[in-house]
C-alpha cells in the first residue's frame, strides 16, 4: 500500500506539474476516468491562483487583458508557489518576477503597477493605529517643537515610481482612456495609506518626498527645517515644514507625537 | 435503514449547543449586517480572512461580534497533511479564538498542502487505518494546543483511491472516534461526493455517528452532469434541502449555516435561503 506522504506527493507533482504517476492510485469509472477526475483539482489550483492575483493586481489584469495575465499568472505560480497559509501574502512576489522575468523584464513599467497595487494590498491590510489629532500639535509648547517626531501609522508606505504607473491605474480605475507609457522625470515618490479603512495614495511633491521619509525614519522638527533649508528661502523653511505636518495630519498618517530627548 | 428514524434525539444528552440558524460573514455584506443586524442567529468567519494585522476585516469582524454569536472555520489546517501542523497557523488561530470567543473552530478532514507548499484547495485523503492513525495524532496536538475540541468536516471530492480500505463515511467517523474530535456534517458535500463516487447518500447519512454531529452545513453547487462540483455560488437545490430534511430527521437540532462564497447574490436572497432552511427545521423538529 502507498505511503500517504507518497501519494501525496504524486498527487501534488499532477497539480503543479502534470507528472500522471497518481493516475494508478486513482480509481476511474465508466463516466470519468482518473485523468479527468485529477483534472477537476488541477484546473481548480491553476485558476484559484490566477483569480487571486487578478483580484489584487486588478489593473495590471485589465490592462495585460485576460489571456496575457493568465500567461504571467502561470508563469508566476510555477515560479513562486504559495508558501503561506494565507492567500493574503501570495502575490508579494509578483513584482519583484515581473521585473526579474521576461517577456515581463523588458517592460519594466509593468512591475512598477505591480509593485503600486500590491502596495495598495499591505497598506488594507496593515495593523491598526490611532490617529493623532490635529490640535495636539497645536497644544506643544513652542519649546517642545524643534524634538518634535512622529511616529506614523503603520499602514503608510513610499514607493518610487520612474514610470507614470499611477496615472495609467487611475485611468484604469476611472475607465478613462489610457495615457502613453513615459518615464516620470524625475520620479515620482507616491504614498500608499489607509484612513478610515479606506487604502489612499498621493504622489508627494518634489520637496515633501524627502522630507516624509526622513520623519518616517524618525528624524525630529529641527532635522527636517534643516533639510529644507536647503531647497527653500531661509524665511519659508519654517512655514512649509508646519504646512507639511498639517497635511500629514490632516491625512491621518501620525499616529503618536512624541517630544523631548530621543 | 437508519435505527433512530423517526425517535428524534435528546439534545440534553448530547449536550450538543443549539445555534439556530446561521449564514458565512462575507465582505459583501459586511455594512449591511452591521446597519440592518439581520434576523440571523449567528456566523461562521474563515478563520483565515482575519489572520491580517488590522483594517476593515478586523474591523468589521469586532462589531458584528458584538451582536452575533461566531463559530470559525479554517481552510488551512491541512490535518491529512504530512508536512508537521504549522505552529504559525495554530498560534494565529488560538489568537483569533482570543479574540472573538467562538462556539467552536471547525477545519475539513483533508490535506492542502506539502513540503511547506500551500495549494489552497481541499485535497482527498484513502480512506485507511494508516490515515485514521496519522489524523488522530494531529487532532489530539490540535486540540491540546487549542485547549478545546474541534470540529471537522467531510469535504466533497472528485477522485477517489484504489487502496481506501473503509467507505467515507466509515473514515470520517473512525477518524472522529479515534481523534475524540465533532463532526461538522456538509449535507451538500454528503451530495456533492455521492453523485461524484455513486453511493447512496442516505447510507452516508445514517452511518455517521449522532452524538459527535455539532453543526451542519448547506451549499450550492455545480452540476456538470458526469460529475458535480461543490462550488458555492448557487442556491440549495432541493436534492440537498430533501437530504437536509433527512438529516434533521436523523440527527435532531443541528446547528444549521448555509455557505454562498461566488456570484454573491443580494443578502435579502440569503436570508430568504436561511430562513428556508429554519422553517425547514422547524417542522421537522417539531414533528420529532
Amino acid at each position: 500500500m502507498v505511503a500517504l506522504q507518497t501519494l501525496q506527493a504524486a498527487f501534488y507533482r499532477r497539480i503543479v506539474a502534470g507528472d500522471e504517476q497518481v493516475c494508478c492510485y486513482i480509481k476511474s469509472t465508466a463516466e470519468l476516468p482518473a485523468t479527468e477526475r485529477l483534472s477537476i483539482y488541477t484546473s481548480a489550483y491553476w485558476s484559484r491562483l490566477v483569480e487571486v492575483l487578478a483580484t489584487d493586481f486588478p489593473a495590471l489584469h485589465g490592462l495585460l487583458g485576460k489571456d496575457d495575465f493568465t500567461e504571467l499568472g502561470h508563469a508566476y505560480i510555477a515560479a513562486c508557489p504559495s508558501t503561506y497559509f494565507s492567500l493574503r501574502w501570495f502575490g508579494q512576489s509578483l513584482a519583484t518576477f515581473l521585473a526579474a522575468e521576461e517577456p515581463w523584464r523588458s517592460q519594466p513599467w509593468l512591475a512598477e503597477l505591480a509593485a503600486a497595487e500590491w502596495a495598495f494590498v499591505d497598506a488594507f491590510n496593515a495593523a491598526d493605529a490611532a490617529i493623532v489629532d490635529p490640535s495636539e500639535v497645536q497644544q506643544t509648547a513652542p519649546g517642545d517643537w524643534p524634538s518634535m517626531r512622529f511616529e506614523f501609522h503603520p499602514s503608510a508606505a513610499c514607493l518610487i515610481c520612474h514610470w507614470n504607473v499611477m496615472a495609467r491605474w487611475r485611468a484604469y480605475r476611472e475607465s478613462s482612456p489610457q495615457p502613453a507609457v513615459e518615464t516620470c522625470e524625475p520620479p515620482q515618490t507616491v504614498l500608499f495609506w489607509r484612513y478610515e479603512r479606506v487604502t489612499r495614495y498621493r504622489v508627494l511633491e518634489i520637496d515633501e518626498a524627502p522630507l516624509l521619509q526622513q520623519a518616517m525614519q524618525g528624524a525630529d522638527f529641527a532635522t527636517l527645517c534643516e533639510s529644507l533649508a536647503n531647497t527653500h528661502a531661509a524665511d519659508a523653511v519654517a512655514m512649509r515644514a508646519a504646512s507639511l505636518l498639517k497635511s500629514w495630519l490632516a491625512d491621518g498618517l501620525v499616529s503618536r507625537l512624541v517630544t523631548g530627548p530621543a | 435503514m437508519d435505527p433512530d428514524q423517526g425517535n428524534g434525539v435528546n439534545t440534553d444528552q448530547l449536550q450538543r449547543p443549539f445555534l439556530g440558524y446561521g449564514l458565512g460573514l462575507r465582505p459583501d455584506y459586511y455594512e449591511t449586517i452591521l446597519t440592518t443586524l439581520p434576523a440571523v442567529d449567528w456566523f461562521e468567519v474563515l478563520s483565515e480572512n482575519y489572520m491580517v494585522d488590522g483594517g476593515k476585516p478586523l474591523y468589521y469582524l469586532d462589531r458584528i461580534r458584538e451582536h452575533y454569536p461566531m463559530v470559525m472555520h479554517g481552510v488551512s489546517l491541512s490535518i491529512g497533511g504530512t508536512d508537521p501542523l504549522d505552529r504559525d497557523y495554530l498560534q494565529r488561530l488560538k489568537q483569533l479564538a482570543a479574540r472573538i470567543e467562538p462556539e467552536w473552530i471547525s477545519d475539513h478532514l483533508c490535506w492542502t498542502g506539502l513540503n511547506g507548499h500551500n495549494l489552497h484547495d481541499l485535497m482527498p485523503l484513502p480512506y485507511t487505518q494508516e490515515t485514521v492513525r496519522h489524523i488522530a495524532g494531529r487532532v489530539e496536538q490540535v486540540q491540546d494546543f487549542l485547549g478545546r475540541r474541534i470540529l471537522l468536516e467531510n469535504v466533497s471530492s472528485y477522485v477517489s483511491y484504489q487502496h481506501s480500505e473503509m467507505s467515507e463515511w466509515e473514515f470520517f467517523s473512525a477518524v472522529a472516534e479515534a481523534a475524540d474530535c465533532l463532526m461538522l456534517f456538509d449535507v451538500n458535500n454528503v451530495y456533492v461526493s455521492a453523485r461524484n463516487h455513486g453511493f447512496d447518500p442516505e447510507t452516508y447519512l445514517y452511518g455517521v455517528p449522532t452524538e459527535r454531529v455539532r453543526q451542519f452545513h448547506l451549499a450550492g453547487h455545480t452540476d456538470y452532469g458526469d460529475y458535480v462540483i461543490d462550488t458555492h455560488d448557487h442556491p440549495i437545490i432541493d436534492a440537498v434541502w430533501d437530504l437536509y430534511v433527512k438529516s434533521l430527521q436523523h440527527f435532531g437540532p443541528v446547528s444549521t449555516m448555509i455557505e454562498r462564497d461566488d456570484l454573491m447574490p443580494p443578502f435579502s436572497e440569503l436570508l430568504q435561503e436561511l430562513q428556508q432552511a429554519r422553517q425547514l427545521g422547524s417542522k421537522v423538529l417539531q414533528a420529532a
